[in-house]
């Protein structure tokens, strides 16, 4: 009977938190089984390439070209190859094609370049399977005999050097998307009490300034590890800095504005986990944004975290300089601002419910 | 004002200075600044609704705090007493009606449960509070608080780990930590033991002093019978009375309640 009694409980306690099992019980394994229908392949066959044509190609080889290269990717056209290999330092696309101008001659041989960063370790393999996939792809579609070369540019980098600033981001997500507003909560005690001697508004601020600045330090552990370790990572520039404060700012914004939205009830936090895994499993961190699908790719473009992770990797990977992520930088500082107007409206709603 | 305010004015003014006569609590004099703590401000409700959906927390009460009173505010459970401290203190706003505060007052509020960082330790906590105001007092005061609230055995310990009586007691050192010129305690006494609550009681006898503002909150009348200048009876959200107490204010009380 004893246990009869304890099961009755259960069931009373989660009538109680009906806020808390939606979220935990039904959002999130939902949205895990969602988030699993952007998956859609291991051969990536979305993946933008770039397109560059050679001084002697004429726009039908261009076109002929474009046909041959959508069946393994989505082509993207440059006017020139420098234009070409910021757009592949910027992962606007994960490889540049140069096209010569003879693949319409049947009796000429025409060499096709096409071009890789190193910085993108963990699609090395899988340009192998591209790289195999445009010569046939070529082959079949171009009059010329076609030979494929393959080139990478940038430093040679090693996995473990890749997953630095991928692991630094992850961690930057975990921190401002959960630790935060579970400290924020762990406090909502005392909250009443600081809303007497202050507003809600500077307390929140406290904590973004505290908290965002305490994040030098795990930077800077990551950065001494990775020189004991003989990595070549920028983890202390002041850009990856600057670049890592903003990713800082606006997930802590979001976090924060989901709890007080939740009315500081423990359902935020898994709501926040929601985010956390969203923001890991749909914002192309390991691998190049249409790898698994169009849709993925359609996603991940949209999502800001997308340009932190590429602009967190390329300050410390890449010696490219920081006018070539401007416009990234940009818009992490828009959503920076929407999301403390977000988390101030937030705050509101928190504020007129009492 | 309620229609039982305007002839007791009169009263109540003589009233107040008779019983402050009467207070023989701690020497607060050697900490306080003298005019700078003095209570000039407005602190009044004209007219105020507070619901929650359905539910009437308070019911067009129109109430004024006046400088220099223990202004005991009473009421069975569930009366609105303490949404009307959460009015007071600005933490609520309410559905219709004013709530009149002067910029410059400074109003501390003790809470039912007690609000206090559970990391830090009593004296942290009383040293962070002290730092919200622009002019604090000087830092000999919050050694005066240990004293008066006999907190100074618990004075380095975290206030995650107190007890009942202690955490309250913190909860009130809070509320004074900035010398407020309005003091809101709600319940002040809860889990307190019976020598702390006289200390208590006579320190805040002389904390009204410079018409310094005393709201006490409680279902428990017979603890502050003795200091009371002004009675506010609550019951179910709507003003029961509000004017100067009688002397035997329990049999007050009752009957206002039957």
């Amino acid at each position: 009977m004893d246990l009869l009694a304890l099961l009755r409980k259960e069931t009373i306690a989660v009538r109680r938190n009906l806020r808390l099992v939606i979220v935990l019980l039904v959002l999130l394994p939902g949205g895990i089984v969602a988030g699993t229908a952007v998956f859609e392949q291991t051969i990536p066959r979305d993946v933008p390439v770039g397109l560059v044509a050679q001084e002697d190609a004429t726009e039908d080889d261009l076109a002929i070209a474009e046909a041959g290269v959508t069946a393994f990717a989505t082509p993207i056209q440059y006017d020139s190859p420098d234009e070409a290999r910021k757009a592949l330092q910027r992962e606007e696309v994960y490889l540049v094609v140069h096209l010569p101008g003879d693949v319409m001659n049947e009796s000429a041989t025409a060499n096709v370049t096409i071009v890789s960063d190193h910085a993108f370790v963990p699609f090395e393999e899988p340009i192998n399977e591209s790289v195999d996939l445009a010569e046939s792809e070529f082959d079949r579609s171009l009059p010329a005999e076609i030979s494929v070369e393959h080139d990478r540019v940038g430093e040679p980098r090693s996995l473990s050097e890749f997953l630095v600033p991928t692991g630094l981001f992850a961690f930057v997500t975990v921190y401002a998307l959960l630790y935060l507003p579970y400290q924020v909560r762990s406090e909502r005690l005392v909250l009443d009490r600081l809303q007497t001697e202050s507003r809600l508004d500077t307390v929140l601020a406290s904590k973004l300034l505290f908290y965002g600045a305490a994040l030098a330090i795990p930077v800077a552990v990551v950065a001494a590890t990775a020189a004991w370790l003989g990595y070549d990572v920028a983890a202390l520039s002041p850009m990856t800095l600057a670049v890592l404060g903003l990713t800082f700012l606006y997930l802590a914004a979001i976090g924060l504005a989901v709890l007080f939205a939740l009315g500081l009830r423990q359902s935020a936090l898994f709501a926040n986990l929601g985010l956390v895994l969203g923001v890991f499993g749909l914002s192309s961190l390991v691998y190049p944004a249409g790898f698994f699908s169009t849709t993925h790719r359609t996603v991940s473009r949209a999502l800001p975290t997308h340009y932190s992770a590429i602009t967190t990797r390329s300050t410390m990977l890449r010696d490219a300089p920081a006018s070539l992520y401007a416009d990234y930088l940009l818009w992490l500082a828009a959503t920076a601002l929407a999301s403390l107007v977000a988390l101030k409206l937030a705050l509101i709603v928190y504020q007129r419910r009492r | 004002m309620t229609d039982t305010d305007s002839d007791l004015d009169a009263d109540a003014n003589a009233d107040v200075t008779d019983r402050r006569s009467r207070g023989q609590g701690a020497d607060t004099s050697a900490d306080v600044d003298g005019d700078a703590d003095r209570n000039t401000g407005t602190l009044a409700l004209t007219d105020v609704t507070k619901r929650y959906g359905e539910t009437t927390a308070l019911e067009d009460l129109t109430l004024e705090f006046r400088p220099g009173t223990f202004h005991g505010l009473i009421g069975p459970n569930g009366s609105g007493k303490t949404t009307l401290f959460a009015l007071l203190a600005g933490l609520v706003r309410p559905s219709s009606g004013r709530i009149e505060r002067d910029d410059a007052v400074t109003v501390g509020y003790s809470f039912q449960e007690p609000r206090f960082y559970p990391d830090l330790t009593v004296r942290e906590n009383l040293e962070i509070f002290r730092g919200f105001g622009d002019d604090p007092p000087p830092a000999s005061w919050i050694e005066t608080l240990l004293a008066e609230l006999r907190l100074e055995p618990a004075a380095d310990r975290r206030a995650g780990e107190l007890s009942g009586g202690f955490r309250k007691k913190l909860d009130l050192g809070l509320a004074l930590v900035k010398r407020p010129q309005f003091l809101l305690l709600d319940e002040p006494l809860a889990d307190v033991d019976d020598y702390s609550r006289r200390r208590i009681r006579a320190f805040l006898e002389d904390y009204r002093r410079d018409d310094r503002t005393i709201v006490i909150s409680t279902h428990n009348v017979a603890a502050f019978a003795e200091t009371l200048d002004r009675l506010t009876v609550l019951v179910d959200g709507e003003l029961r009375f509000d004017g100067v107490p009688d002397d035997d204010v329990v049999e007050q009380y009752r009957e206002l309640l039957d």
